[in-house]
Parts: C-alpha cells; sequence; structure tokens
C-alpha cells in the first residue's frame, strides 16, 4: 500500500493545454476515482501517474518521494487499459507472468504467483488459451490479474469496463471492487461514467477542462456538489435560481420563480446572496392534484423505463419545466394536473462564487 | 381401364424426358466452353508466361527438348554442375550474400522501424530520408561504390595522404561490396514493411509492457520483435529472393572468383551455351529459393495462430 501525490501538474499539448494545477492526494488503499467527459485531462493525468507521459510542471510523488522522473518500468505501478491490451503473442499464463520476469523472479516461485492471480479472477483453467481465444470480459480479467500479480504501489485503471456489454459491466464492477477491498491496493480508476464512478469509489474526483473540479465521497459529492458542472455530470439535475431573503439558525428562504421556497440550512448563507437550488428528481414527490399543499402543475412527458418512471412537469406558475422520477410504474399521464412536493434538502451552489468551469 | 391408360400414358413423358435429358447436356457443354473462355487470360498467361518456360527449362536440365536439338534423359548436367567446383562455389557464394543481406538488412531495419514509432525531434526527416535508395536503381548505387569506396574512389584518395590504405570491397572474394549494395536498397524496402507492421501494434500492448516493468530494450525484444515477425519474415523473403538472384551488381563489382550464380548461369549460356547446365544451375535456384518461401509460410501459419486477432 502506497501513498500518491500529484503537486502542480500542468500539460499543454501543442497550444491547448490539457491538464492545469492538477493536485490530488490518494490515501494508502483508497479507491480513487477521476470522472469527467471526453477530453477533460483525467486520461492524461492517469498517464503522468504511471510515468508514460511527462508533465511540463508539478510533481508526482510516492511516500512522498518524487517520481517524476523515475522511467515508467521503474515506478511499480500496473495498468489496465480499455482495449485489455494483452500481448496477443503470449499465453494467459505467460501474459500474466510477464511482470514477474521482467522483476526477474524464479520461474517456480513466478508459477505459483501467476496461478494464484489467475485464481483470483476465477480463470485458472485458461492459463495454457491465447488471448483471441477469450471473451472480452475474460481477457480484462487477465489483464487484471496480470496487473495484479506483481502487486503494483498503486493500479491504475483507464475505463477498463467500457468495451463490455452493460450486464458485464456491471458483474466485473463488483468482482473489481471486492478485490481490491480483499488486496487493499491503492487504485486510481478513470471513467466517464458517473454510475461506475459513484458504485466503486471511496471518493471521486470531478474533472472538466483539464482542472479538478472538486472531490469528495461519491454520496456528498452526488447530493451536495459544489459545482454546477459537477452536479450535472453526476445525474440529472433541476437547477432553480434564487435570492437568499431569509437566514434563520434552521433554514433558509430564497424567492425564485417558484415562488418562496424553504429549506434546511447547510452552508453560511447571507440575504441577498445569489444561489442555485440543486434538486436531484427522485427527491421530488408526485401528489395527485386535490392534495392540500405542493405546488401546482401539470405532467408533460412520461417516460416508463422498468425500474422507475420519468416524468417532465410544468409548474403551473413558471417557465421551469422539472424532471421527476418516481420508482415503480406510472401513476399519471401526460397533460394530467398534479402538485409536487420538493425536499427541505437541497444543494446549494453559489452563483456570486468563482464562476463554474462548463462541462464539455 | 386403368392399364390401358397406364400404357397410353407413359411414352409421353419419357419421350419428354429424353430432350430434356439431350438439352440440359448441350447447356451443360456450351456453360463449358464459356467457363474455358474465361480462363484463357488467366490460365493462358500462366501457361504462357510460367509453366511453359519453367517446364522447359526442368526438362533441358534433364537433357529433354534442348533449343534445337531432341535429347534423351540424362543427368550430366546436375553431375556436372555438383562436380565442378566453379559451380559449387557459386552457389555458396551467392547462398553467403544472400544470408548475410537478409540478417544484416533485418537487424538495421527492425531497429530502425521500431525507432521510427517513438516521437523524437527529426523523425519525419529520417523518415523521408529512408526511402531515397528505394527511387534509386542497384545499378545506379553499384557505381556509387565503385567511385565513392573502390581502389581509386574518394574515399581512399582522401585516406592515401595519411597513409591509411582503404580496404577493397571492390572485387572482394567475401562479397562485402556486393552485400554493402544490396543493404543500401534492400534496408529501406525491410524498414517499410516492418515499420509498417509495427505501427498497427496498439500502443497499449506497448504501454502495459512499459508499465509491468519492461524497459526499452525489453519492449523492442519481448513485444515490438514478436509482434512485427509477420512483416520480419515477409521481409526476409523478399530480400533473400532478391540477393540470392542478383545479378547487376555482382557481375559489375564482383570478385573473378568466386562469382554469384547468376553471373555464373549467364556466362554457362551466353559464353559457352551450354544450355543444359546453365537450367541445371537455374532449377537449383528455384529450389532454393522455393524452400525459403515453404519456410516463410510455414512461418506465417505459426505467426497467424499465434496472434489472429490484435485486439
Amino acid at each position: 500500500m502506497a501513498k500518491l501525490e500529484l503537486r502542480g501538474i500542468a500539460k499543454t499539448y501543442g497550444d491547448a493545454p490539457a491538464l492545469s494545477g492538477v493536485s490530488l492526494a490518494v490515501e494508502p488503499g483508497e479507491f480513487l476515482t477521476l470522472l469527467g467527459g471526453s477530453g477533460c485531462g483525467k486520461s492524461t493525468t492517469l498517464r503522468i501517474v504511471a510515468g508514460l507521459t511527462d508533465p511540463d510542471a508539478g510533481e508526482v510523488l510516492l511516500d512522498g518521494r518524487s517520481i517524476t522522473d523515475t522511467p515508467a518500468h521503474k515506478r511499480g505501478m500496473a495498468m489496465v487499459f480499455q482495449s485489455y491490451a494483452l500481448f496477443p503473442h503470449l499465453t494467459v499464463a505467460e501474459n500474466v507472468a510477464f511482470g514477474l520476469e521482467m522483476r526477474r523472479l524464479p520461474v517456480r516461485d513466478a508459477k505459483a504467483k501467476v496461478a494464484r492471480a489467475l485464481d483470483l479472477v476465477a480463470l485458472g483453467e485458461f492459463g495454457g488459451r491465447y488471448p483471441r481465444q477469450l471473451s472480452g470480459g475474460q481477457q480484462q480479467r487477465v489483464a487484471l490479474a496480470r496487473a495484479l500479480v506483481v502487486e503494483p504501489h498503486v493500479l491504475l485503471l483507464d475505463e477498463p469496463l467500457s468495451n463490455l456489454d452493460a450486464q458485464l459491466r456491471a458483474r466485473l464492477r463488483v468482482e473489481l471492487r471486492a478485490l481490491q477491498q480483499k488486496l487493499g491496493v491503492t487504485t486510481i480508476y478513470v471513467t466517464h461514467d458517473q454510475a461506475e464512478a459513484l458504485a466503486l469509489s471511496d471518493r471521486i474526483a470531478f474533472m472538466a477542462a483539464g482542472r479538478i473540479v472538486e472531490t469528495g465521497a461519491p454520496e456528498a459529492i452526488y447530493r451536495r456538489p459544489q459545482d454546477r458542472a459537477t452536479a450535472e455530470f453526476l445525474g440529472a439535475a433541476n437547477l432553480i435560481e434564487g435570492l437568499v431573503i431569509e437566514v434563520g439558525a434552521e433554514g433558509f428562504a430564497v424567492h425564485s420563480p417558484l415562488g418562496r421556497l424553504e429549506f434546511t440550512r447547510f452552508e453560511a448563507l447571507a440575504v441577498g446572496e445569489r444561489v442555485e437550488i440543486c434538486l436531484r428528481p427522485e427527491d421530488i414527490l408526485l401528489m395527485s392534484a386535490d392534495a392540500p399543499d405542493g405546488l401546482p402543475g401539470r405532467v408533460r412527458h412520461v417516460a416508463y423505463q422498468g425500474a422507475v418512471t420519468e416524468y417532465i412537469v410544468d409548474p403551473d406558475n413558471a417557465e421551469l419545466p422539472l424532471q421527476v422520477q418516481v420508482s415503480g410504474p406510472s401513476a399519471w399521464r401526460n397533460g394530467d394536473p398534479i402538485r409536487l412536493k420538493l425536499p427541505r434538502i437541497s444543494a446549494v451552489l453559489k452563483l456570486g462564487a468563482p464562476p463554474a468551469i462548463a462541462a464539455q | 381401364m386403368a392399364s390401358f391408360d397406364f400404357i397410353v400414358a407413359t411414352p409421353r413423358p419419357h419421350a419428354e424426358e429424353l430432350d430434356r435429358g439431350t438439352r440440359a447436356r448441350r447447356q451443360r457443354r456450351r456453360k463449358l466452353l464459356i467457363d474455358l473462355a474465361l480462363l484463357v487470360p488467366g490460365a493462358g498467361f500462366l501457361l504462357l508466361a510460367m509453366i511453359l518456360p519453367l517446364g522447359q527449362l526442368i526438362l533441358a536440365s534433364f537433357g529433354l527438348f534442348g533449343l534445337g536439338a531432341a535429347g534423351h534423359f540424362t543427368l550430366d548436367n546436375y553431375i556436372a554442375v555438383a562436380g565442378n567446383v566453379l559451380f559449387t562455389s557459386a552457389f555458396r557464394f551467392s547462398l553467403q550474400i544472400a544470408v548475410a543481406t537478409t540478417l544484416l538488412s533485418l537487424v538495421v531495419a527492425t531497429a530502425t522501424a521500431a525507432v521510427l514509432q517513438l516521437d523524437f525531434p527529426g523523425r519525419r526527416l529520417v523518415g523521408a530520408l529512408y526511402k531515397i535508395p528505394l527511387v534509386v536503381p542497384s545499378l545506379i548505387a553499384a557505381f556509387l561504390v565503385l567511385t565513392m569506396v573502390g581502389p581509386g574512389g574518394m574515399v581512399a584518395r582522401v585516406l592515401q595522404p595519411y597513409g591509411i590504405r582503404w580496404p577493397s570491397l571492390l572485387h572482394d572474394p567475401s562479397g562485402a561490396g556486393i552485400i554493402v549494395v544490396l543493404l543500401w536498397h534492400n534496408v529501406p524496402i525491410t524498414i517499410l514493411i516492418v515499420s509498417a507492421v509495427a505501427a498497427a501494434i496498439p500502443r497499449p500492448v506497448i504501454d502495459a509492457a512499459r508499465t509491468l516493468g519492461a524497459g526499452p530494450v525489453r519492449v523492442f525484444t519481448r513485444v515490438i520483435v514478436p509482434l512485427c515477425s509477420p512483416g520480419i519474415s515477409a521481409a526476409a523473403l523478399l530480400v533473400f529472393i532478391d540477393a540470392f538472384g542478383t545479378y547487376a551488381i555482382p557481375s559489375l563489382i564482383g570478385p573473378a572468383f568466386p562469382r554469384a550464380l547468376s553471373v555464373t548461369m549467364t556466362s554457362e549460356f551466353l559464353l559457352h551455351a551450354r544450355w543444359g547446365t546453365a537450367s541445371a544451375l537455374g532449377v537449383a535456384m528455384i529450389l532454393m529459393t522455393g524452400m525459403v518461401l515453404a519456410l516463410y509460410h510455414a512461418l506465417q501459419a505459426r505467426s497467424r495462430l499465434l496472434s489472429g486477432a490484435v485486439a
């Protein structure tokens, strides 16, 4: 287990800055995900950690020692790629043994380790096969075994599940997390899939336009994002602009297009501040039109998705369509009058704060 | 009633069937003729340009159907070839040149191809420069060697005042001069083929090797070279056949003895009009390149088995 740290990493390709001022600390045994859209710099960051790309500025530290100038093959890391990247001319067992052979481990010890690693990914029987004889999911498990067998200081995963179909992806997600926790290896995972990031990570670092926008535990970053780009990337978000008109000990009230809204207070707010309230679709409740309270509105669109039903609802008092998600089948149809109940707790994005960085 | 019906009814379909049978046969014959006509351009070319001359060569080497003379079957030509040091040394000399050229081309070209995969300043310049010999005929390259590194050549003249004796690469019994010219021509071809294959190696495969602890040398020997093997064997085949049969260069700058197989063969029929021995030499030459071709196919089959799908 090792601690990895990035300090002020910058990288420019031609005229386009790929990364600027990226600083990050990954604790020993932690599973950290770099999440972001394509071109946000997450893969470049991972390659800089691996030593496959040189940063223009900044430092990479492993357990407090700078490895910025250490070549990739001496960093003691291992990387898993989206395209599996197995050696096509070597058998599965030879693939897994590659890193051990590079470390000049005696053949007998290497054999035992390879067998154990293949058992770990449930491919013990497949050692003699060639990569092309395996399915995509099996190939990626071989790649994982090949990376884990060298007991890397840091395990690097670059969109490892993106080439697999949805069912397999979900299954491998569970396997990967279990394996990582069992071995306690410090892990950096790169993905553009927010569901994957939320399900796997101890901590998520959300990146956009070559910067880390914010980091946090999955629930914190989903429920209480500090930045609009994060809020929108991590899932559907209803963003309601408002002016703080009242701040009390328990909560605060805003004046918004939907009228006066009251919320429980978390952050320091002052009367007169311009804010954006972020409500997740699953936090809004739908009630029948004859309910005693709630915001009156009308259903504009219904999309049944099996486990959940998604609605778009137009409130009567504003041009501000709201996304609402309710579990189970649909109880209302297009055009039905309805009442909305907004949650008491919300994320508050301050509009006075430094301008949010636009997502890609 | 029933039996009467039977008798009257049967001849008609029988006659129709007969008629249909002959028509079908005629149609089949016409189709066969069309098929044959369609085969003429391709098969006819093969027959005229390959099978007839090759067959004539083989038969002539056994003393049959010699030009202008009806002969009888004999192994004399082969016995003469095997027993004459002029011919055996020619065979050994050509083989030596071909093997040396092939091996040296592969070493130089594979290393260059691997380096060309990297990004370094001047990469495009190197990439353009190495292709120059491709457009210069090897005969001109031979003249280049003649004027540059020959006994009275520029290099020798520049070195002479300092008392340094320049080794003669010309008419040198080791074939060094010939090999230099052949390399000059074949290295670029080999680089071209091997880099095309090297460029197809997925970047992540090399990155994976690097993160797993392989330095530049072991990335080269353990990943790049094995994955380039289809290109390497194809290039080796082309270089070997070219070098083994090369004529212009050894006839221009080769030694008086031993002489290359192609040179020996030419003088056999041009100077001595000994078509029989010339044919036997030709057959030996074809057998040699044929063996290399067979080896190539065996290697290709093996590498296809191993790396069918590079993900």
